[in-house]
């Protein structure tokens, strides 16, 4: 029954034209698929510990979807975007083919198989980039959000290099004191741009100063 | 750094080319750099966003890249290809990527391809024995491997079967062995260079000048005298002495030509900050 509904199911929204072939991104094609069996799982095979079986250097992937009680088992090559198999495919290619071939095995449920146009359709990976750049850009915006307490941190070291300036006695003692706190100033630089600033001004004046 | 595209190459070429922009694997410096001048470090740090570099000049780097995808196809047993190895030094992380290590009697040898010019295999380069003495450095302090050779194998790319000249490699292909330097004094090299370009930091932070590239940094040509005659197009003669040149031109009734000598580095712009070079804008306002 499950397959019936599968079939029925329009997902044209969510593909893309590429090239004059039509794309269905895995991430879409899995949350349909989890709409109509949230019990749905996959299994990707291995073969002595490699995610891919070995055909005369080249690879290819096989995964297992269990949906609505049933477990259907798909392959597809590790290929290039002409669609021809790769010679020692790398981790990245592997994973493209896995996500593909995901895809495909849920087309034998009945899933986006309308759109399906043959064995050689290549299935869009774009979705997934765009997901994962999306979740480095979250991870870096993280980065540069600072905590409280890592702000108060990074206040304290910078008031605290200001506090010492003083006891510097010369251009040369100031210069090794710069360099001996790099580290926590660049990080500073990085993250309170405006109390650098105030720190790059202050050297500068004490270098004057002793300089005379 | 930006590709530029001038000359209409294949827009994949410079997909490639954009793609393969160094890496140097989360570390604050790289061999490469740690070798590079202080100054253009800095510059090339600070400039970065704006460098343009055309894709055909970056044309012998993708070809030394694909090598390298090339050579670790031909894994071989006791063979290990393109290594990124890390240290800790002075509280600055630096790291190297080797080409290769193979497990030979008495231990490792590293060695490191070049794509390069037969004029380089016939002469000294430096920077090729402190690279590797480097990476020898951190194969022996990281790995505790006792290195036990260095070598270059040039792949030289205007190679011609019919030179006969004295000294040309006698193969497309040519291994270089390159002198081994004693650890400490690798250490002690490290820690130098190290040192310099934290102090070139140091000064552009608190705006004051960057130290100055040396005339070997900038790759500069000597100055040389042609003896030359009226109604001849060619020098009689190239002299790297003033009076000797004076002295045939007197013999010949002829006049010297002063060439003056040049930082290639810096004319070539093979540094790629050169536009924003202070010491070479200086000295080319006052030439």
């Amino acid at each position: 029954m499950l397959e019936h509904e599968l079939l029925k199911l329009d997902v044209s929204g969510f593909t893309e034209k590429k090239q004059g072939l039509t794309y269905l991104s895995w991430a879409h094609a899995w949350a349909h698929a989890l709409k109509a069996d949230p019990t749905a799982n996959f299994h990707v095979h291995t073969f002595d510990g490699r995610a891919y079986m070995d055909v005369n250097g080249t690879g290819i992937v096989w995964v297992d979807v269990t949906m609505g009680g049933n477990t259907r088992t798909c392959w597809l090559p590790v290929m290039n975007h002409r669609n021809q198999p790769i010679q020692n495919p790398d981790a990245f290619q592997v994973n493209t083919a896995i996500m593909r071939c995901l895809t495909k095995c849920l087309a034998f449920f009945g899933l986006g198989l309308n759109i399906y146009a043959g064995e050689d359709l290549p299935l869009s990976f774009d979705e997934e980039v765009k997901e994962e750049k999306k979740e480095e850009k979250k991870e870096e915006k993280k980065k540069v959000e600072l905590s409280a307490q890592e702000k108060d941190d990074l206040v304290l070291i910078g008031d605290t290099l200001l506090q010492y300036l003083e006891i510097q006695r010369s251009e040369s003692d100031l210069k090794s004191y710069w360099k001996s706190n790099q580290g926590h100033i660049d990080k500073i630089k990085a993250l309170l741009p405006d109390l650098y600033e105030i720190i790059v001004t202050k050297f500068k004046e004490a270098k004057e100063k002793v300089n005379g | 750094m930006k590709v530029t595209n001038k000359f209409g190459v294949p827009e994949t070429l410079v997909t490639l080319a954009t793609r393969e922009y160094y890496s140097k694997g989360g570390s604050q410096y790289s061999v490469t750099e740690l070798l590079s001048p202080p100054r253009v470090r800095r510059l090339r740090e600070q400039y970065d966003s704006e460098i343009k570099t055309d894709v055909t000049d970056l044309m012998w780097s993708m070809l030394g890249s694909a090598l390298h995808v090339v050579m670790e196809r031909g894994q071989t047993d006791g063979h290990v290809t393109e290594e990124r190895i890390h240290a800790e030094i002075d509280g600055v992380t630096l790291s190297g990527q080797i080409d290769l290590q193979s497990e030979e009697t008495g231990g490792v040898v590293i060695t490191d391809y070049k794509f390069t010019s037969a004029w380089a295999v016939m002469n000294d380069k430096p920077e090729w024995e402190q690279q590797l003495n480097v990476y020898k450095w951190l194969v022996e302090s990281v790995k505790r491997k006792k290195v036990v050779g260095l070598r270059i194998c040039a792949l030289i790319r205007d190679y011609s079967r019919h030179e006969n000249r004295e000294g040309y490699p006698a193969a497309p292909i040519q291994m270089i062995e390159i002198p081994m330097w004693d650890s400490v004094t690798a250490e002690v090299y490290v820690r130098e260079r190290l040192e310099m370009h934290r102090d070139a930091k140091v000064n552009q932070d608190l705006g004051d000048p960057l130290p100055d590239c040396s005339p070997e940094e900038r790759w500069q040509s000597e100055t040389t005298y042609a003896v030359k005659r009226e109604g001849r197009k060619t020098a009689i003669r190239v002299f790297k002495s003033i009076d000797e040149a004076n002295e045939l031109a007197q013999k010949e009734k002829g006049y010297v030509e002063t060439r003056p000598g040049e930082p290639k580095r810096c004319t070539g712009n093979y540094c790629g900050v050169a536009d924003w070079c202070e010491q070479y804008q200086r000295e080319k306002a006052n030439a």
